[in-house]
């Protein structure tokens, strides 16, 4: 059982969190979704493509020009309060490191937290508990926010990744966030080089045996780049491979970029497994 | 017999086997609902199921398919009166069929598990035999106007060839209902996955 704010999910649902960046410069869609309108229009769209989760940035995780809290604040809060107002049934999420601007978006409807730099900031969890909020404790291995990994060497990096992630889920729980609203990320490429990202991706299900909800981040990645040798244009196809992989193993919630490929691969892992039924069974059975 | 129902017999009408609900299925199920529920109107003593055993498909408790079918038909339909089960062999000969349809009681409404052709069309279980369509025709003229001797005079070889799996039970509700005045009601006709399926009743006058 997963509850975030208002919403409750079923332990065996796969769910997708949409990224939707209030942001000039992210990696992917570089700005496109920058101006509230458009913005917002995303936020439809993926909805209507099937995403439970959006997950609001409003400042790009690679190195870049300096955003100050008020900004990061100013780029978030007033358009969370509008998809709160016209999205009652999405969970609403924030990508962010910094208290300030967990507790701005926290009062503006925002139903979850996602951490995605490690607990750099240890107040954030704070805020968190102080809301209800639900919280995503992220392996980034203790680097600084928007840094790139360099010569980074873990003796095992899942090791790590149980340590960190599940020493700040218990952390935030004994400071009152509600237990079932905290989820752990493992944080491929954050903290990583890509056989690092590659091993947490096969050890996945040792994260999921901790019986905390596993969510991941995997679209389009520079793991998923560098696996393949592909641009950033052509990462779908492995971000989706990435994705099954993982939805196997019991990971439940997916950060992502293209929400009908995702859809459709997270359905037919549960048509698999078997937690959810073929949609139209009737080869030879007519 | 006090009437009959004749519904199809495909693996999609059991419980929860399409996966979803497919909206095909669910109108021949919806069709097979009111003939029977129809039938249960004249309120027949018994329901006798009558299906053939020849499918390959059997249920964990030994029933044939047909009986399963019924079975389920039955229920959704909120059948209370007692059922009986009636097999016979599919690969019977016309006149045995016929016979032992006079012997089943006389106070009980049929329901008589059956579906035409399988190769209805080049995505048919059994692709496309341009004598499919003819054949099952005919059996449909059969049913809309109850004519006994009609279902009794199907052939059995021919059908066999067609992958026709309700020739026997036809010919055993032609015999229990020989002598009876009947008007025959089309609920059903069509062969959405390429198999033909009729759903029609027949009433007592």
């Amino acid at each position: 059982m997963l509850r975030l704010g208002r919403h409750s999910f079923g332990s065996d649902q796969l769910l997708i969190m949409a990224i939707v960046n209030r942001t000039p410069d992210s990696f992917y869609d570089r700005g496109a979704t920058y101006a509230f309108d458009k913005a917002l229009d995303r936020v439809a769209e993926v909805a209507a493509a099937g995403a439970e989760i959006v997950d609001i940035g409003g400042v790009k995780a690679a190195p870049g020009d300096e955003v100050d809290p008020d900004e990061e604040i100013r780029r978030t809060v007033g358009f969370v309060e509008r998809v709160r107002a016209d999205h009652p049934d999405l969970v609403i999420s924030v990508d962010t490191w910094r208290h300030e601007v967990g507790r701005a978006v926290c009062q503006a409807g925002a139903d979850l937290i996602n951490d995605a730099w490690g607990g750099h900031d240890p107040k954030l969890a704070e805020v968190a508990a102080e809301f209800g909020a639900g919280l995503v404790c992220t392996h980034a291995g203790g680097v600084e926010p928007r840094t790139r990994p360099h010569r980074i060497r873990y003796d095992d990096v899942v090791a790590d990744v149980l340590a960190r992630t599940v020493g700040e889920a218990e952390r935030a729980v004994a400071l009152g966030v509600p237990r079932d609203g905290v989820l752990i990320d493992p944080g491929h490429d954050f903290g990583k080089n890509t056989w690092h990202s590659l091993e947490v991706t096969r050890r996945l299900a040792e994260l999921v045996a901790t019986g905390w909800p596993v969510l991941v981040s995997l679209s389009n990645k520079d793991f998923v780049g560098e696996a393949l040798d592909l641009p950033l244009d052509q990462r779908l196809l492995g971000t989706l491979a990435t994705t099954a992989v993982s939805a196997w193993q019991g990971a439940t919630v997916f950060r992502a970029h293209n929400i009908p490929e995702t859809r459709q691969v997270l359905d037919m892992v549960a048509a698999i497994r078997g937690s959810q039924p073929p949609r139209r069974a009737v080869r030879g059975l007519a | 017999m006090i009437g009959a129902v004749s519904c199809p017999q495909p693996p999609v009408l059991l419980p929860g086997l399409t996966g979803r609900p497919v909206p095909e299925v669910e109108q021949v199920r919806v069709a097979c609902r009111s003939a029977i529920t129809d039938l249960l109107g004249r309120q027949p003593e018994s329901i006798v199921i009558v299906g053939g055993n020849a499918d390959g498909w059997t249920e964990p408790d030994g029933a044939p398919l047909s009986v399963a079918i019924g079975r389920t038909l039955l229920a959704d339909a909120g059948c209370a009166v007692p059922v009986e089960v009636f097999v016979i062999d599919s690969a019977a000969d016309p006149a045995t069929c016929r016979a032992a349809g006079a012997g089943l009681p006389s106070e009980a409404g049929l329901l008589v598990l059956a579906d035409g052709s399988a190769r209805r069309g080049v995505k048919a279980p059994g692709y496309l035999d341009p004598r499919a369509e003819p054949f099952d025709a005919a059996v449909q003229r059969a049913l809309d106007q109850a004519d006994v001797e009609a279902l009794a005079g199907l052939d059995a070889g021919l059908a066999a060839e067609l992958l026709v799996a309700g020739r026997a039970a036809w010919q055993v509700l032609a015999g229990a209902a020989a002598g009876h005045s009947l008007t025959g009601r089309r609920y059903y006709a069509d062969a959405p996955f390429g198999v033909w399926y009729p759903v029609v009743g027949w009433l007592v006058d």
